[in-house]
């Protein structure tokens, strides 16, 4: 008896919107929330790798040990990522320019005390793992993947 | 009528209600569309800053070892500058011996026709390779550094054709900015003769030496280097902004150390060295570097581009790297190279720094400028 009065007052009516919209409008809001966290998390891999190429390029790191040193430069945002999916592949320049000056730099390398400089072309992937919305969306999780060349002079 | 329709239907509840959805579907697809591109292009902003500096950091190497190979290639000219002055030096004793006596006119004279100058095609074929003495040529070196350069940075994802190289440019004129080169010069032999001290600090371009009194400059407020001063960025001079370097025996270490330098300099008196100074120069040697403290640097505007929805978005950033070398004479050889990204300061770029000195006295401007991306830090 009382319910039906409720129902048909207009507080009541404002009260069933209410509790239908919250959940749509929370969703919406930790959408939001979720873009931004990947978007920070996209930033903060490019610049994790960005800092390790950095690292090698000053002799901190080598050449084959990129893994660990972006796996560090993740920081607190390491915990969006599934650390294992890190992988880092040593590649040929991908385009013609700088395939052809590598093909002349590596023959000028024979020349004895010519070229010292050295360096190399990384393709890095690693895999996010967005927080609880789109956890479900995306098991395996979000793959960010980036390309990057740099070189350096022995000391 | 469709609109009487539509007014009456959004008097209803249910009209209402779906009114209300609308507008909260626009508010928030608003909203994800924004931070969809705030956060493709943040994405693209750090993407591009790292390409620009990883880009700039390769140049470094490659220049380093340019100036590597410059050491080299000064062993080989010394080598030749040492037999010609043992050449030089055998004729001068066999003239002193023989009589009657030479004054110091005929010796001179003696020393340079018996100079056999061997040392001139090394010097003309490393001036060739390194590109000494820019804008006169650009040299195959210098080239190979804007070449893996622009390899770089097309692998690193930089649009194709806008990177910009500087080298030097804070030391350059304005038409060796663009040209690639190693800010190197030939030295002369009156450049191993001690200078006659004007004033405290001192730099050299172009084998030039200019002196600043202790009113004219500023500490560098560089990091890697504390004490390191320069040339006050207000003061009246196109040298303003560059490095000094502090000279030894200046009244100042004179009055910390208690004792006067100068007068325990053989070569102190103007006269006494001025002419034998005029009578070396004709002797060229080694290559050294432009400038005196040396600057070597490598620096590039870079740009990426993306497309935000409909548009064509390129984002600018800078990358600049300093080489320290602590010198490329023969005998530096097994010295270390300091590689080093830097804090991009635009406006030592002397075309820059005359443009801005004149816009930072608009106020609505200086904000502007101070406020810039690009021109972050000036």
């Amino acid at each position: 008896m009382k319910m039906n009065s409720f129902k048909k007052n207009y507080l009541g009516q404002a009260l069933v919107e209410m509790v239908l919209a919250i959940p749509v409008l929370f969703l919406f809001i930790a959408g939001i929330a979720q873009f931004a966290v990947l978007f920070l998390c996209c930033v903060q891999f490019e610049h994790a790798c960005g800092e390790a190429a950095r690292q090698y390029s000053a002799h901190i790191v080598e050449k084959d040990s990129l893994g660990p040193a972006i796996r560090k430069n993740l920081g607190y945002l390491g915990r969006y990522f599934d650390l294992a999916s890190l992988s880092v592949k040593i590649q040929e320049p991908g385009n013609t320019a700088a395939e052809a000056l590598d093909k002349v730099r590596k023959t000028i390398f024979l020349i004895p005390f010519a070229i010292k400089y050295d360096g190399s072309e990384w393709a890095i992937g690693i895999n996010a793992r967005p927080p609880f919305c789109f956890g479900p969306l995306f098991p395996r999780g979000i793959p960010f993947h980036t390309v990057l060349q740099v070189y350096r002079y022995p000391q | 009528m469709a609109l009487k329709h539509l007014r009456d239907f959004s008097h209803k509840p249910l009209g209402q209600v779906l009114l209300a959805t609308l507008l909260f579907c626009f508010v928030f697809l608003a909203l994800f569309m924004g931070l969809y591109k705030a956060g493709t292009a943040y994405i693209v902003k750090e993407r591009t800053r790292r390409a620009v500096n990883l880009t700039a950091l390769t140049g470094g190497a490659v220049y380093a070892n340019g100036l590597q190979l410059v050491r080299e290639a000064n062993g080989v000219i010394m080598g030749f500058a040492a037999w010609d002055a043992w050449v030089v030096g055998k004729t001068i004793s066999d003239a002193l011996l023989e009589p009657p006596p030479l004054d110091i006119t005929a010796i001179a004279l003696v020393a340079e026709e018996a100079d056999p100058d061997t040392r001139k095609p090394a010097q003309d074929i490393a001036a060739k390779i390194f590109g000494v003495g820019t804008p006169e040529g650009a040299g195959l070196y210098p080239a190979l550094i804007e070449g893996q350069a622009m390899a770089t940075s097309s692998e690193n994802g930089l649009s194709a054709l806008q990177p910009f190289y500087a080298y030097n440019y804070e030391t350059a004129d304005n038409a060796d900015v663009v040209v690639p080169n190693m800010a190197l010069r030939f030295r002369y032999a009156d450049e191993f003769l001690p200078n006659v001290n004007q004033a405290p600090y001192s730099l050299a371009h172009n084998g030039v030496r200019h002196y600043f009194e202790t009113d004219q400059v500023e500490p560098a407020k560089n990091p890697r280097h504390p004490e390191q001063m320069r040339v006050k960025k207000t003061f009246d001079s196109e040298y303003a902004g560059w490095w000094v370097r502090r000279e030894k025996g200046s009244e100042e270490d004179e009055d910390k150390e208690g004792n006067d330098l100068s007068s325990h300099n053989p070569f102190s008196a103007i006269s006494k060295i001025g002419l034998l100074k005029n009578y070396l120069h004709q002797f060229k040697l080694d290559i050294t570097d432009r400038d005196d403290p040396p600057c070597h640097t490598f620096s590039l505007l870079g740009a990426m581009e993306m497309k935000l929805g409909n548009d064509n978005k390129a984002f600018y950033e800078v990358g600049e790297v300093r080489l320290e070398s602590m010198g490329i004479a023969a005998w530096d050889v097994e010295k270390p190279f300091q590689i080093y990204l830097v804090k991009t300061n635009l406006d030592s770029f002397p075309v820059l720094r005359n443009s801005l000195r004149k816009l930072r006295g608009i106020p609505f401007l200086n904000n502007i400028l101070k406020s810039s991306d690009l021109l972050n830090g000036i």
